[in-house]
């Protein structure tokens, strides 16, 4: 069995994955509120709204929880113990997860801290993934 | 028309609750079949549905369930195959037996987890679950390293500590209180005594998530017969079905936080107490929550079990972690709950073990953990659905 890491990347969400080539966090609209949602759709999730369209949102927020891996569950990851996944609201209001590097290091990106989303390559040939960093003030 | 009262569980059965990777699931599920048909004092002739709720490959699906055990049903259905759809089973077989799809139905929960890895493992066959489009099942996202259903309650219960400002070590008080009671039932998988310094002191596993917060991943069957409630007997010993509802979906759902607050889009509006106590399983069965006599609550991680008490109005939102504290929620204390001790102590099969515990309990047959004079029993899960049982 493949131990991939790899998303499925498909006509519903190609728009974001093409973004993250680039560099750039894209995300679906409501064209109706103008309000960014995720995960996609192919119709707005709000009731008001139908139709969608992908625009570049800023990629700051802040953190709402995080958690930290102490075992691997993939085999893609177990090198990078001890890592933590954190939830960042979005400064365009959506929720997003993201990879931690060194959960543990003093200024590590926990609740409450303001962060950047970035896109790094973290494996030779797999994919670029959302990776939580903490602004400097 | 109401579906309260039109149906009753008649038998239960179960089988032995060893991990032995050279038991097959069908021999599981033919013992806890037969033990329920023993237990209603029925024949195989006498179930005409059948309603499982795991199938291959952790289980075993319906057709082959029926030609292996020599059932012949005229009503049959299956949910997939993770938790979460217990209450869902059970509700759609008293629905098959009160609207004359079915007369008897046979529920089976068989499941056998020792020969596969942990879910989020490779050696799983739910291993591509994590990259389900649109996430995962309990929030999983494989491609940033968000593996295993542990993380999605990890982080669930970072966001409820976070939201509260809350101690997450209050925690330990849920799976203390259930193994204390696992120690008194003879079949429970883990019986060894645990204390919070155990608790505080055993490993993590993904933060804040340690051990002594995940259930026990293991092999086992549960069936129960559900029964038209005019064809059940005296003998049968038989326990209404007066109030049900199935889980929950939605974008305010998330399958390990309570409703309102999870790892996707909720928006972090919790239900108020008087929503709370009007979940629509105490207004089928015209209950509030001062009359659950005994409480059976999905705590396949034990996090579950602190949002289930808040959002079936046991205590407010945010105000769980306190609440279960002092022998609350154990043997003697104003709300027993998972007498057995539940799937972190018991067994882990879904939630199967705790239902059948509330029918032991109803009826009286629950020996040194039993609680006395219990009338009406819950099945409360943290996806919403619920069952409310009592005895004829």
């Amino acid at each position: 069995m493949s131990e991939s890491a790899d998303p499925i990347v498909n006509d519903l969400n190609r728009p974001f994955w093409d973004g993250a080539a680039e560099g750039r966090l894209i995300l679906p609209h409501c064209a109706a509120t103008g309000a960014a949602f995720w995960p996609p759709s192919p119709i707005s999730p709000y009731p008001a709204g139908r139709a969608v369209e992908w625009r570049e949102v800023d990629p700051h927020g802040t953190v709402l929880a995080s958690v930290i891996y102490r075992r691997p569950f993939q085999k893609a990851f177990a090198g990078r113990l001890p890592y933590g996944i954190a939830m960042v609201a979005l400064d365009c209001g959506s929720r997003l997860q993201a990879h931690v590097h060194a959960p543990d290091r003093p200024g590590a990106p926990r609740s409450g801290s303001r962060v950047t989303l970035n896109w790094e390559v973290l494996s030779e040939g797999g994919p670029p993934i959302l990776v939580a960093t903490p602004i400097l003030n | 028309m109401t579906l309260s009262g039109k149906a009753s569980i008649v038998g239960v059965g179960a089988s032995s609750l060893e991990r032995d990777p050279q038991r097959s699931v069908l021999s599981m599920a033919g013992d806890a079949l037969m033990g329920a048909l023993d237990d209603a004092g029925l024949e195989r002739g006498a179930i005409d549905g059948l309603c499982v709720q795991i199938g291959s490959p952790r289980g075993a699906d319906y057709d082959t369930l029926a030609l292996t055990l020599g059932l012949d049903v005229r009503y049959a259905s299956q949910t997939w195959p993770h938790g979460r759809f217990t209450a869902t089973v059970i509700t759609h077989a008293a629905m098959a037996v009160a609207s004359g799809l079915a007369t008897r139905v046979a529920c089976i929960l068989a499941m056998k987890n020792s020969d596969l890895g942990r879910i989020g493992e490779a050696n799983n066959p739910f291993f591509y679950e994590q990259f389900r489009e649109n996430g995962g099942p309990h929030g999983e996202e494989g491609h940033i390293g968000m593996a295993s259903p542990v993380a999605g309650a990890a982080m669930a219960l970072d966001l409820y500590c976070r939201t509260y400002g809350k101690d997450r070590e209050l925690l330990g008080a849920i799976p203390v209180a259930f193994r204390a009671h696992a120690r008194l039932t003879p079949d429970a998988v883990a019986r060894d005594p645990m204390t919070q310094e155990d608790y505080l002191a055993c490993r993590p596993i993904i933060d804040p998530i340690r051990l002594f917060d995940c259930s026990l991943v293991g092999d086992g069957a549960v069936c129960l017969i559900i029964s038209q409630a005019g064809l059940a007997t005296v003998a049968q010993r038989p326990v209404a079905i007066t109030g049900v509802q199935g889980v929950r979906a939605s974008r305010e759902s998330y399958i390990f936080g309570p409703l309102g607050l999870g790892v996707g889009q909720q928006s972090g509006k919790r239900l108020n107490m008087r929503e709370a106590r009007g979940h629509p399983a105490y207004r089928m069965a015209g209950v509030t929550p001062e009359r659950i006599d005994v409480l059976g609550v999905y705590d396949s991680l034990s996090p579950l079990a602190l949002y289930t008490f808040e959002d079936f109005g046991f205590c407010g939102a945010g105000e769980g972690l306190d609440w279960i504290q002092d022998g609350r929620i154990g043997l003697g204390g104003e709300r027993p709950t998972n007498l057995n001790g539940g799937q972190l102590s018991h067994a882990q099969l879904n939630g199967w073990g705790q239902v059948r515990e509330l029918v032991t309990q109803l009826r009286g047959e629950a020996g040194a953990r039993q609680v006395q004079k219990a009338r009406t029993a819950m099945w409360a899960t943290i996806g919403g659905d619920a069952l409310v049982l009592e005895r004829n």
